[in-house]
Formats: C-alpha cells, structure tokens, sequence
C-alpha cells in the first residue's frame, strides 16, 4: 500500500517538474530561430530509467498538455510541434532502452530521443506549416543539434537518476 | 559513456556534415524562375531577370517581395521575427526564402519538380 502512494507521489513529482521545465522553456525568448533545448526531456529520460516505459510516456504526454495549458498554446501549432516531438522522442528511447541497454549508457538513449525528437517536429512542422521539399534542409541542422542538446541532457538525466536514487533508496 | 554512445554520437555528426552538403544538391537546383507559395499553395511564378515587386497575401498581412538585378529578396514582412527579411538575397544559384508565421516560401530555382521533367513515347 505504501508502495503505490510512494508511486504515486514519486511520478506527480515528476510530471510537475516536467511540466515547469516545460513551460519555462516555452517562454524563453527565441533567440536562434526556433532552436530550443528541450530540456524537459531529462526528466522523461529519467522516468524512463526508474520506472519504465509506460510511465515516462505518461509524464512526457502530461508536461505537453499542461505546458501548453499554462502557456495558452493548447491546440496550436507549437503544442502539436511539442506532442509530435515528445512522442517520437519517447518511443525512439523506449525501444532503445528496451533493444540496447547493455550497449548504451543514458546519455546514448538520450542522443536517440533528441534526434527523433527533431525528426519528429520537422515532419509535423512540413505537415503544417510548410508543405515543401525545403524543408529537408533543416536536417543536417537538426541532426547536429541533436546532437548537442542530447549530450547535454543525457549527462544532466545521468546526475538526476543517481541523486533520485540515493534520495529516494530505490 | 560508453563506445556505442560515443559512437552513435560520431554517426550523427558525420550524417549531419554528409548530408549537409549532399542535400543542397538534390533540393536546391540553379534556375532563374522565382515560384512564390502562400499557404502551401502556389501563388505565381516569375522571372528573376524581370524587375518587379510582388504582394504576397498570408494569414498575417502582405509579404513583399522584391524581384530586382537578378536577385530575389523579401523586403518587408508583417511577421514578428523579420527573419525571412534578413535571410539576405537569392540569385541563380538557387535557394528558399522562409517566411514560417505568414506561410510563405519564395524558392529560387529550376522549374517545379511537380511539372515533368522529360516525357518519352
């Protein structure tokens, strides 16, 4: 019983920093064209990792929904930006958790979520926003930012899982 | 970190640099026909070595686009950002002028890749 209220509590934690992350992120000025860091993504990363796939799903799902509450954007092109991009971040680390665990550390899932991530906006964002072959372009782009950003985030998900760890005795 | 993940980090960038300067090939040929596009749909074309200006309407206002010496360039825009204003530039070479908020696309090239390229009988 204690079991599942700790549960409980541990993944609304979760999907409220997740969600802030979120949010905070949405209101940073856009400085590089439309380039952000995705930052929230450490903390589905890390869901993924102490309780498994379906819950990270649940907290990456849930931080775009009430992210885009919060900032108003429900149902605007950003949020389906965000929804396409959480998504096949998600489902690109769940499968690479799952298939390549033994192989790659956090910070390979990591890489493997950021770049679907951007693959994942690019194809939503030429499904609405600019139906054109041009749009290919901003595929190396993405890539190597992808790149970076997941670096990043897989060693900040690395420290957080170990902190979550020792905090919490899991 | 583990080989694979510094490996699968290499792969991105080298994909990234690879298709960096491959895709430019494919997408951007050289030509001098200017093909305008507002919202996803084709609004005119145009010669780059004719002098004009043309009002391009999108959900936001009027994009302006200025067809002048051989060179293609949006010259004002009702969008916030103004980055399709700075994008500088476009001459036979080719290339995409951008502009996301108001749905335009100005693209600088061959004719369309929806016309046929060649018909045999």
């Amino acid at each position: 019983m204690t079991g599942r209220v700790e549960r409980l509590t541990r993944m609304a934690l979760l999907l409220a920093l997740a969600t802030v992350i979120h949010t905070v992120e949405a209101l940073l000025p856009v400085t590089a064209g439309w380039f952000r860091p995705g930052l929230a993504n450490i903390v589905g990363l890390t869901t993924l990792f102490l309780y498994g796939f379906k819950e990270a799903l649940f907290v990456t799902l849930g931080r775009v929904f009430l992210g885009s509450l919060a900032t108003g954007l429900f149902g605007s092109p950003a949020f389906l930006l965000s929804l396409s991009g959480g998504v096949s971040a998600m489902a690109a680390m769940g499968s690479a958790h799952r298939y390549g665990r033994r192989r790659f550390s956090v910070i390979g899932i990591s890489l493997f979520g950021a770049v679907f991530h951007n693959i994942g906006q690019l194809f939503m964002a030429y499904l609405l926003i600019i139906r054109h072959e041009g749009v290919l372009l901003l595929l190396p782009v993405m890539i190597l930012t992808a790149a970076g950003t997941g670096l990043i985030n897989g060693v900040a998900a690395r420290f957080f899982i170990d902190h979550f760890r020792k905090v919490t005795r899991m | 970190m583990t080989r694979a993940d510094a490996a699968l980090l290499t792969a991105l960038v080298l994909t990234a640099g690879i298709l960096f300067v491959l895709l430019p090939r494919y997408v951007i040929s050289g030509g001098s026909t200017v093909e305008v596009s507002s919202d996803n749909v084709l609004y005119g074309r145009y010669s780059l070595n004719k002098n004009r200006v043309v009002n391009v309407p999108g959900p936001l206002g009027e994009t302006v686009l200025d067809i002048r010496d051989g060179t293609a360039f949006i010259r004002s825009s009702p969008c916030k950002n103004k980055q399709c204003v700075h994008m500088g530039r476009l001459d036979h070479k080719g290339g995409l002028l951008v502009c996301v908020p108001n749905r335009v696309v100005v693209r600088v090239g061959g004719e369309s890749s929806d016309e046929l390229d060649a018909v045999s009988r």
